[in-house]
């Protein structure tokens, strides 16, 4: 089996589990206590409207008939009516999702590369005082909630200091560059208004910065302890008495095999991100779609919680997708394993 | 022959078992972060447990307001300060610490004995229908940010502690189904096992007594680990405004009502915060040390 049908065979399992999960989502849309129509029209409503709005939802059809209805439709992308915003959950989440991802992906390559960074330092000077601040600092990381460090980060930069916005996404003196990717910081460079960009990033860091902290601590933390076990292997040994320059050895033969378990691991750091963005926007006002996600759970607009989860389920299936295939390429074994049989 | 016989005599099983908690014990406190992180929780069970009669002003902790004394920094009388209604941060924080432990030990009691059975009957039969089946769903539910799928059912639900535990217990089993499948379906073809096959044992029998000792170590250190995080998933949801009701005291909820009152009234929020890293901190500490001492790897 090559590398290729290996990877067909993983896309064929995540339409399983997608599949599974559609019927996961819909079952806890159903779930909900108390008459959907009722709960969407108002006390107020009238018998008959409430009947033509069931009629319309397909309420009364066996939980199956309903199910085909929400998947057929789901699979048009239509995802039903927000009751809260009254517009299409599918409008709503193209409007809010860009900020998601924008925050999201910052907040990644924060995570990702500091996390690698620092692990790979606390390694190369193990036992030193480095090492222990790194350690430290990443125990209170890993332990800290997202939402714990958004509020003094926003005390500290927001209102002690002054120096970082705490609101929103963009201040309103600049006029939002016309959308292209969504994400305000690239649209504004290519609007080539840089202020508007740089006042976009400075409105990014504080939230980007609570979200990775958490996923950049644990990074830290399984980077150093592979590397300082790989450090002890015979094959660094021999290296080293080659004369193999100290800079080739730490970064080719020990830094990228041992980022094996720290790319692993991203799925799960991603996860993290993608739950903790719920109440980081909530923190910082931005207006993404995990915002959009919690005010609808609070209001019980169950196609808006339908059509989030899916969405964010479909997100972190993805992003384990390309975890699994940077590990097959950082990691030669599973590449071979899944060549060989 | 005779000496040996008589080491192991009627009295040594016992001797043994508190030698290898001696041992534990003395390879536990090597680690001071271990030590730090046990202390932790014992105080702060100890905190929540007592609450009622330590807490300076225990009537705080539910319908109470005195807008006289609302708003005031921490001082001598109000060591955290007070809240927008007067009530003190330091007493609500131990009643909150009440619904914390709470949450985290009912969630636990709810979730670690079906994933452990559901993880040993799909481990045991690798291959076979039930452990398509059994594990396929546990994959599905692994599919969802845990925190999104909490929300998502505790926001259907009505919101109350009640409803949160369950949401939250309806995400988590499958983490110990997973941990328990992995190590029963990597001894299940042991010898010890296969000895009992072959004597004819019940499948309860090889289950429950043969291959589930052998998992007992890596549930401890979860169930450790996962107290933290359970807490911390109560905090989140009640912070969304889906858990503990007020007036009731949850920490999440306290840090939430608080934020609206940034920077002016800092400690309204901030102190309930600390507090939520406090406990979390000291579970995982603790976790850290009972994974070293039980040397296991899988969690």
């Amino acid at each position: 089996m090559s590398f290729s049908s290996f990877l067909i065979r993983r896309l064929f399992y995540s339409i399983v589990i997608l599949i599974g999960l559609s019927m996961l989502i819909f079952a806890i849309s159903r779930i909900m206590p108390g008459d959907p129509a009722r709960l969407a029209l108002g006390a107020r409503a009238p018998d008959e409207v409430v009947q033509q709005w069931r009629d319309w939802m397909h309420l009364d059809d066996p939980i199956h008939v309903q199910y085909y209805y929400w998947i057929r439709d789901a699979l048009h992308g239509k995802l039903g009516q927000s009751l809260w915003t009254r517009r299409d959950v599918s409008i709503d989440i193209r409007t809010f999702l860009p900020a998601t991802m924008e925050l999201v992906l910052f907040s990644g390559i924060i995570m990702t590369v500091f996390g690698i960074v620092l692990g790979a330092i606390s390694a190369r000077y193990k036992n030193t005082w480095v090492d222990n601040v790194v350690r430290m600092g990443s125990y209170f990381g890993v332990a800290t909630p997202a939402f714990v460090i958004a509020i003094l980060l926003m005390l500290l930069f927001g209102y002690l200091l002054r120096i970082l916005p705490t609101m929103g996404r963009l201040d309103a003196v600049f006029t939002t560059p016309p959308v292209r990717t969504g994400l305000l910081t690239i649209d504004a460079l290519l609007a080539g208004d840089f202020a508007a960009c740089w006042n976009a990033i400075t409105h990014l860091i504080m939230p980007a910065i609570a979200l990775a902290l958490g996923g950049m601590a644990q990074e830290a933390r399984i980077t150093r302890s592979s590397m300082a076990d790989n450090m002890l292997k015979d094959y660094i040994a021999v290296e080293r008495s080659l004369k193999i320059p100290a800079r080739v050895i730490n970064l080719k033969y020990l830094l990228k095999p041992s980022l094996i378990p720290t790319v692993s691991i991203l799925g799960l750091d991603f996860a993290a991100l993608l739950s903790n963005a719920f109440l980081v926007e909530l923190i910082f006002g931005w207006p993404g779609l995990s915002r959009y996600g919690v005010e609808a759970m609070v209001r019980k607009d169950i196609n808006a919680v339908t059509g989030v989860v899916l969405i964010m389920g479909v997100l972190f299936i993805t992003v384990n997708i390309l975890v699994d295939i940077i590990v097959g390429y950082l990691d030669p074994r599973i590449r071979l394993r899944a060549e060989g049989g | 022959m005779k000496t040996i016989e008589g080491t192991y005599s009627a009295e040594t099983p016992l001797n043994t078992f508190w030698t290898n908690v001696r041992k534990a014990w003395y390879k536990f406190s090597r680690n001071r972060m271990s030590v730090l992180g046990l202390a932790t929780v014992l105080i702060v069970s100890l905190l929540a447990i007592f609450a009622p009669f330590i807490a300076p002003y225990p009537a705080h902790a539910g319908r109470f307001v005195n807008f006289a004394e609302a708003n005031q920094p921490p001082s001598a009388q109000h060591l955290l300060g007070t809240d927008v209604v007067g009530r003190d941060v330091l007493s609500r924080i131990l009643f909150g610490y009440r619904y914390s432990l709470t949450m985290g030990i009912i969630v636990l009691l709810l979730v670690v004995p079906p994933g452990v059975v559901l993880g040993l009957v799909a481990g045991y039969w690798k291959g076979k229908w039930i452990d398509t089946i059994v594990m396929r769903i546990t994959d599905i539910f692994l599919a969802v940010p845990p925190l999104v799928l909490a929300l998502a059912i505790a926001s259907v639900l009505k919101p109350n502690l009640t409803n949160a535990m369950i949401a939250v217990s309806l995400m988590w089993w499958p983490w110990y189904a997973r941990l328990v499948y992995g190590v029963t379906s990597s001894i299940r073809t042991e010898f010890f096992v296969q000895a009992a096959e072959v004597t004819g044992a019940s499948k309860a029998h090889i289950l429950f007594r043969e291959i589930l000792p052998n998992c007992v170590s890596p549930i401890l250190t979860k169930i450790s680990l996962d107290m933290g995080w359970v807490i911390l998933m109560g905090a989140s949801l009640s912070f969304v405004g889906l858990g503990v009701q007020p007036p009731a005291p949850g920490l999440g909820t306290m840090v939430a009502d608080g934020a609206k009152y940034m920077p002016d009234s800092w400690w309204i929020a901030v102190f309930p915060a600390i507090a939520i890293m406090i406990v979390v901190l000291g579970f995982n500490l603790l976790g850290d040390g009972l994974r070293d001492v039980l040397s296991v790897e899988e969690v």
